[in-house]
């Protein structure tokens, strides 16, 4: 390599979304312009969809790298904080639990708490013992401790925030870092001799040639999709809903640091608290609801007046087969889509790219490089699909044949073996790779109550009257943690995040 | 406590592997009676023949109850930050493979780019800092000035160890019957009752196999379902001397390449103990052990669980026997399920003991592979080494034990470079990063020095006694 002439890579990314933006600024930032040279294609005819408002502790990491300023990022998105998602009526009208970013109590010698709270015959108050749960509950935040042995240590954070708002504040840092930005819409595709993409030929003619093409172009998938004909993957069948109606509305009460998702006849409706406006959608099945009663079910239950049209979209759960194709990577919407129950949109973007970066094509782009990319994909997709047809799946409602569909349908064998695993004694199945790790599995199956028959038997150790008391004085502890915690709005006042 | 659960527990075997199980049940589980059964002319399982230990003794120790300061004071053990190889690549060559991370990270950057992009300047393994007081004959249990972290295992006595086990284990009131296992009696695929030499019969809850290469349980209610493991690991042999004490007593075994296989150097404070293994074409002589690597493809049968080599059997490169038994054990007191014995539990626990076993056979197919002594790898090996070639990535499969930075020391210290620089490397000033790998080297070496001689400090843990 030393004293090499490094072209570098020319990258075009087809499309001016949150994808686009992020994979735009994380290359260029983040790659010398030895490596890469970074061009993205966009067209200001075209819409954004915008995913993503709601999302996972990792998006930190990912604005860390980039060396963007938490509070700056904050009030040019006006986000709020967020540590976790509440779920309403969804095992049964009238439930609510929220999956946090954070622990429930502690271990007590290798032994999980829930496995002592199920012994006790307490297993309705895991909630309880949750730091970010309860912080929630009261509309409090500040980020977690930096002790390890405080009880305010136990959590993690992300934000929700204007997605429309993050790419455009992303654009500014690409550019910077020198992205080229060219406006335009594609009109053809040009193919080299051996079937890898050459260039994209623009509606006025022009040409931008690439070595490497990253479809950000959303649903259309106009590269991997289109140009590439990679067979989509339908999932439809465990995951049922296939049409959203989206729109703001002005915002009510406190700023709560979590994001709802509350079951609704044929579906679920989110609810996401920014700084400025509350988003709201219905997600849901058009094979069982019809788009003007989702529309009108919608905007009944919103908590102040619109301040848009309401917007429906259309998809289908499932992803591309492969998401890297020959010289061609989907990241975003144009791989795959997964509903945004557990906010994972922007977190499979950010890990198709930061996959991307570690495996950063060499030229030619080799074949290993590709599969690696593909299977961990592949992986991340897989584990987050079975959680998500957990929340459906696990329920006791029989009010509407949506869900009876959802409870009575067949799961994948992958996430029945783990349901049964749980039922038995409360064991979680571990995974080196993937998102969601204990706590969240924890939060989900005793959310939509399923509780385990049997308890680890090591926690038959401590006796009746001390097991009792340590997990009062657990409980109270928990909550006096949360109790110092400032309300968020005035934590965010303090750190200058307010816009 | 629910109406089915385990309260007894046979243990069949006395070995290392039946009394660590034995002492880890009765201590671990609250309420439950152990009893264990020993076997007349029980064959030693490798456990029993491996002195070295992995970092995971220290966990399985204090999880019943013992402090590393007694182990090593009242057993004559000895401590090993890692394993140094040599031969493996030609005569004179070497590399250590020390616990922990090396080097240090730069932003975004792994040490490993660094230390790559600054062109190697010296082996990877001087920048850990367990390689670096190994070098230097020294020894302090972490968290001492040198920057970095290390992890130790142990160098144990065998001719005293198992005896103090079973000492413990008594302690902790595991029930050792009079008669020893002249058979069993089987029903519906579940073991009833053992009958002992006594004439007497014993009848728990649940068996735990732990009659090493015997597997004297398994093989009366299971089909045989051996995984053979030879095309990888042909070694079959294994033969141990004692000699003197060497006074320098290095922190480290030291595992020299040999024809067939290797020979492993392994110093006491009472003696030094040397273990060749090897694959030997026809009669080995009356002192050697004869085994064949491989394993069952279930552990967990009914009732009855094979620990140790009654389960799977590899030569003790790394430690791996003892490692194995260990983590089988931990595996089994957090996995245990109720009398029923659940199909869906057994398959979690025989998923998870199964992909453990066949990742740690990986490592050490790895060493054979990367020397040029075995030509074909197991897929996922071969895979791993694949990529790693290629671009130095590094995937984790579930069920690893070794982490990356192990993973590392392996392939680095066998030569292995990736053929393509990580790509946020390539913005790197070379020249800065060798003064970088410099600095911490120096930081190292005066680090390490300040630590006392391993022989000092296991005097100096006689002393405050």
């Amino acid at each position: 390599m030393e004293g090499s002439i490094v072209v570098p890579i020319r990258v075009v990314i087809l499309g001016g979304g949150t994808a686009g933006w992020m994979t735009a600024a994380a290359l260029s930032i983040l790659l010398s312009r030895q490596m890469a040279q970074v061009t993205l294609v966009e067209s200001e005819e075209v819409g954004i969809i915008g995913v993503g408002e709601a999302t996972l502790p990792h998006i930190r990491a990912f604005n860390e790298r980039l060396g963007i300023d938490e509070a700056d990022f904050m009030r040019a998105t006006g986000a709020t904080f967020k540590l976790g998602i509440e779920f309403r009526d969804w095992a049964r009208i009238g439930d609510s639990y929220i999956h946090p970013f954070g622990v429930f109590g502690h271990d007590v010698e290798g032994v999980g708490f829930h496995h002592y709270l199920n012994r006790a015959g307490r297993i309705a108050t895991l909630f309880d013992y949750s730091v970010p749960i309860v912080a929630a509950r009261e509309a409090r935040f500040a980020p977690p401790a930096a002790d390890p042995r405080s009880l305010a240590s136990t959590y993690g954070y992300a934000y929700q925030f204007d997605a429309t708002r993050y790419g455009p504040y992303l654009r500014n840092r690409a550019e910077a870092a020198g992205t080229r930005r060219i406006e335009g819409r594609v009109e053809a595709v040009e193919r080299s001799e051996h079937g890898d993409i050459a260039a994209l030929r623009l509606s006025d003619g022009r040409r931008v040639e690439g070595d490497l093409f990253v479809d950000c172009s959303g649903f259309r998938s106009l590269l991997l999709g289109q140009a590439c004909d990679e067979p989509f993957e339908d999932w439809s069948r465990w995951l049922p809903c296939d049409r959203a109606v989206a729109v703001p509305c002005e915002g009510k009460g406190p700023l709560l640091p979590y994001t709802s998702a509350v079951a609704m006849s044929a579906g679920w409706r989110w609810r996401i608290p920014l700084q400025h406006r509350t988003g709201n959608g219905y997600v849901y099945s058009s094979a069982h609801i019809g788009d003007d009663a989702a529309r009108e079910q919608l905007l009944s239950e919103l908590e102040g007046p619109p301040l848009a049209e309401p917007r429906l979209l259309r998809f289908k759960a499932g992803r591309r087969r492969r998401n890297w194709v020959r010289n061609v990577i989907g990241i975003g919407l144009s791989g795959g889509f997964l509903e945004p129950l557990e906010s994972t949109s922007i977190y499979l973007i950010q890990i198709a790219i930061t996959r991307l970066i570690e495996l950063f094509p060499q030229r030619p782009a080799a074949a290993i490089d590709r599969d690696a990319f593909n299977r961990a994909i592949d992986l991340e997709y897989d584990r987050i699909r079975d959680f998500l047809i957990l929340h459906y799946h696990a329920t006791q409602r029989d009010d509407s044949p949506f869900w009876n569909h959802v409870r009575t349908m067949e799961v994948p064998e992958s996430l029945s073996e783990k349901m049964a695993l749980f039922r038995k004694r409360g064991r979680v199945a571990r995974y080196r790779e993937g998102l969601f790790l204990e706590p969240s599995w924890l939060a989900v199956y005793f959310g939509q109550r399923i509780v385990p028959t049997g308890y680890d038997q090591r926690a038959d150790g401590p006796d009746d009257g001390a097991l009792t008391r340590a997990l009062d004085q657990l409980r109270q502890e928990v909550a006096a943690a949360a109790a110092a915690l400032p309300d968020q709005s005035v934590y965010l006042e303090r750190v200058g995040a307010l816009a | 406590m629910t109406s089915r659960a385990i309260r007894t527990i046979a243990v069949v075997g006395n070995g290392i592997a039946g009394w660590s199980a034995a002492a880890a049940l009765k201590k671990r589980v609250p309420g439950i009676s152990v009893a264990l059964v020993p076997v007349a002319d029980l064959k030693p399982g490798l456990a029993d023949l491996c002195a070295s230990a992995a970092p995971s003794i220290g966990d399985f120790h204090s999880d019943i109850g013992l402090s590393e300061r007694d182990i090593v004071r009242r057993t004559g053990a000895a401590f090993r930050l890692g394993s140094r190889y040599q031969d493996w690549h030609g005569p004179g060559s070497g590399f250590f493979h020390a616990y922990g991370p090396a080097g240090f990270a730069q932003g975004q950057l792994p040490f490993a780019a660094l230390w790559l992009r600054a062109g190697s300047p010296r082996p990877y393994q001087d920048y850990a800092p367990g390689a670096v007081l190994a070098e230097q004959g020294r020894f302090l249990p972490g968290g001492t000035d040198l920057p970095g972290d290390y992890a130790h295992g142990l160098m144990l006595d065998l001719h005293v160890y198992p005896r103090f086990l079973a000492a413990y284990a008594r302690h902790l009131d595991v029930l050792v019957s009079e008669g020893t296992l002249a058979g069993m009696d089987v029903s519906d695929g579940r073991v009833t009752g053992l009958r002992l030499s006594d004439g007497s019969t014993l009848r728990a809850d649940m068996y735990v196999d732990a009659s090493n290469v015997a597997a004297s349980l398994m093989r009366a209610l299971a089909d045989p379902d051996w995984q053979d493991w030879r095309q990888w690991l042909p070694a079959d042999t294994l033969e141990r001397s004692r000699t003197a004490p060497d006074p320098g007593l290095p922190p480290f075994d030291r595992v020299r390449a040999i024809s067939n296989g290797w020979e492993a150097t392994i110093s006491l404070p009472a003696c030094t103990e040397t273990l060749r293994v090897t694959a030997k074409p026809g009669d080995a002589g009356a002192s050697a052990v004869r085994f064949a690597s491989g394993r069952r493809a279930q552990a967990w049968s009914g009732n009855v669980v094979a620990i140790g080599d009654a389960y799977a059997v590899i030569e003790p490169l790394e430690g791996a026997p003892l490692h194995l038994l260990h983590s089988q054990i931990d595996r089994l007191v957090g996995s245990l399920p109720d009398r029923d014995f659940d199909a869906i539990e057994l398959a979690q626990y025989n998923r998870e003991t199964g992909e453990e076993a066949d990742r740690v056979r990986d490592f050490l197919i790895a060493h054979y592979v990367l020397s040029g002594r075995c030509d074909a790898a197991p897929p996922l090996l071969a895979e791993t080494l694949a990529l790693f070639a290629h671009r130095g990535r590094l995937p984790m499969r579930d069920g690893e034990s070794f982490d990356k930075h192990s993973w590392l020391a392996l392939l680095f210290g066998h030569g292995t470079v990736p053929a393509h620089a990580d790509p946020l490397a390539v913005a790197l000033d070379t020249g800065e990063a060798q003064r970088a790998l410099a600095d911490h080297r120096l930081h190292l070496e005066q680090g390490a020095a300040k630590a006392p001689a391993h022989s000092a400090y296991l005097k100096s843990l006689e002393a405050s006694a």
